[in-house]
């Protein structure tokens, strides 16, 4: 081909070195991989296209704002997702069931100054009550922490029959209950599987309960895998979020 | 909301606590020597950011930003003498990272995919 | 394997009978030669395959909006180029950046691939290749690999031929020099 004698000579001209070494193939393939590929672009193509993109011409601005908003948009959402699952935790977890009511928190020294009073004392009045997410992230607490004076102050607000034992002391335990309850979870696959098991209400509301401003960039790093409309799908159409979000 | 409800609330963030500490766990690689010393740590601080979480709601960002930090700074040393502090970094990494895991989690299920979560790299 | 022309493989493709039938045909054209574009950017084979994944679903989605002004194979390899520009950032994103001199992540790939031989040639050539920034990797490996012409090539990378060109001559030294010296 006149073509390719033309990029030879002009290679020549450059790097005489270069346009006389073989071009060899560095790069190896799975085997077959080109065989079926086209049949396997097209289904994975219709797995994805449910989604209704405009075609609009790609634009690789972003808007001001977009990953400010990214998290809340994505959170709110999700919160529209109907999904329900069944709890299972009481047949999974027996022992952590029969375990609710027992105080058997430890208390590092120190814990009670660093514990700021009025915290106490609104709990003691169950001003917590009253406000919907507070609440939320009072049970939130109960469960996650290892010393027991939150915990205690939050069963005082659930359950005012803890509040003898919570008020005479704890028993010791050497490690917590949630700590223990994670060394099931031994590899990545387990831990995808524990969240498997969770209801998308319950992960929404641990994400509302403790989210930061670190948040946007864990959200906008997540947001962009595979398989996902990335950002220029979502300036094409801004109902791609919506119809993304609402497939189910 | 009935003692129950708020019952089984406690238990599902719980199972989601115990989750993240098997995630940070294994992104931190700590040996069981390390986890004993580590957790005590971390609990503590942990229990420090739910009671910024808590004033945060009416405060300033700016003063809550700061609140963070102090709290951070505070339980540095002894982050450092526990996991050392290549590790404490990977830490607050893998705080975010575990959010971002849960989040594909439930951007997943709208998708209607099985796919792996996370892939260490 | 004679190949449809353009004007029959759109057509196959926007009758809606024959859709998914004109795609295949489409892909089944074009695969390898964007496979190895691509491949050729990223390195690794799976990020490749994910890659061409992503472009053919942007195929799918935009086809029907493509101005025959130009030829087909231009504009797949204009968004095969764009998908690849945006894995690489996106993955750049993604790691601890450690920079020392004319390094980066995939030249450590290449280093691992299991038939890495830091004595051939040919070797030599693709790490001489990473020594180069991104556009100037790709104006390199069109003309080497794709002997595309300079025209053509500066529809896909929005970019003069005469600096094309300009650009070829600088790469094509500083891969000799690289291999020369190493």
């Amino acid at each position: 081909m006149d073509h390719s004698i033309e990029i030879l000579l002009e290679l020549k001209q450059i790097s005489p070195f270069l346009s006389e070494m073989k071009k060899v193939n560095v790069f190896s393939v799975p085997p077959g991989y080109f065989t079926n590929l086209d049949q396997q672009i097209l289904e994975n193509t219709l797995t994805h296209s449910t989604l209704s993109l405009t075609s609009e011409t790609h634009n690789r601005d972003v808007p001001a704002g977009y990953f400010e908003n990214l998290a809340g948009n994505i959170l709110e959402k999700i919160k529209k997702l109907q999904v329900t699952e069944p709890d299972e935790l009481i047949e999974q977890y027996p022992l952590l069931y029969s375990l609710r009511k027992e105080n058997i928190f430890t208390v590092p020294e120190n814990y009670f100054e660093k514990l700021p009073e009025e915290v106490l004392g609104a709990l003691n009045q169950g001003k917590v009550r009253t406000i919907g997410k507070t609440r939320s992230l009072w049970n939130y607490a109960v469960a996650a922490t290892v010393t027991g004076l939150i915990a205690i102050s939050s069963l005082l607000v659930t359950n005012t029959s803890s509040d003898n034992a919570a008020q005479n002391g704890m028993a010791k335990n050497t490690v917590p209950e949630y700590i223990q309850d994670s060394y099931q979870y031994k590899n990545e696959e387990a831990i995808n599987e524990g969240i498997k098991e969770l209801s998308s209400d319950d992960i929404i509301k641990y994400l509302e309960a403790t989210a930061n401003d670190t948040d946007n960039e864990a959200f906008a790093s997540g947001v962009t895998e595979k398989g996902l409309p990335d950002q220029e799908e979502y300036l094409k159409n801004e109902k791609t979020l919506d119809t993304y979000l609402n497939q189910n | 909301m009935g003692a129950k409800a708020q019952e089984d609330e406690a238990r599902k963030a719980e199972k989601i606590q115990a989750l993240k500490i098997a995630f940070i766990t294994q992104k931190l690689e700590l040996t069981s020597d390390e986890a004993q010393k580590f957790w005590p740590v971390y609990s503590q601080y942990e229990n420090d950011m739910k009671q910024l979480l808590l004033d945060k709601k009416n405060a300033d960002v700016i003063d809550s930003d700061e609140g963070l930090l102090n709290i951070r700074k505070k339980y540095r040393p002894e982050f450092i003498k526990v996991i050392g502090q290549p590790r404490m970094n990977k830490l607050f990494n893998a705080e975010k990272e575990f959010r971002g895991v849960l989040l594909r989690h439930l951007q997943n299920r709208a998708d209607n995919q099985q796919r792996p979560m996370f892939r260490r790299k | 394997m004679v190949h449809p022309n353009d004007q029959e493989l759109l057509a196959t493709f926007k009758n809606a009978a024959t859709k998914e039938q004109g795609f295949t045909s489409i892909v089944k054209k074009f695969q390898e030669k964007l496979y190895w574009h691509i491949r050729r950017m990223v390195i690794d084979h799976e990020d490749a395959n994910d890659v061409l994944q992503n472009l053919f679903i942007k195929v799918w989605n935009g086809l029907d909006n493509f101005r025959e002004a130009s030829q087909l194979y231009t504009w797949l390899y204009r968004i095969a180029t764009n998908e690849c520009l945006t894995f690489l950032e996106q993955k750049k994103r993604k790691q601890v950046i450690s920079i020392s001199d004319g390094e980066n992540g995939l030249t450590n790939q290449l280093k691992a691939d299991t038939n890495f031989d830091a004595g051939k040639l040919e070797w030599k050539l693709q790490l001489g290749i990473q020594q180069l920034p991104e556009k100037q990797r790709l104006v390199f490996n069109l003309r080497y690999y794709d002997e595309m012409p300079y025209d053509e090539m500066s529809k896909i990378l929005d970019t003069s031929a005469g600096a094309l060109k300009a650009s070829y001559h600088h790469a094509a030294k500083k891969i000799e020099e690289y291999i020369l010296n190493n």
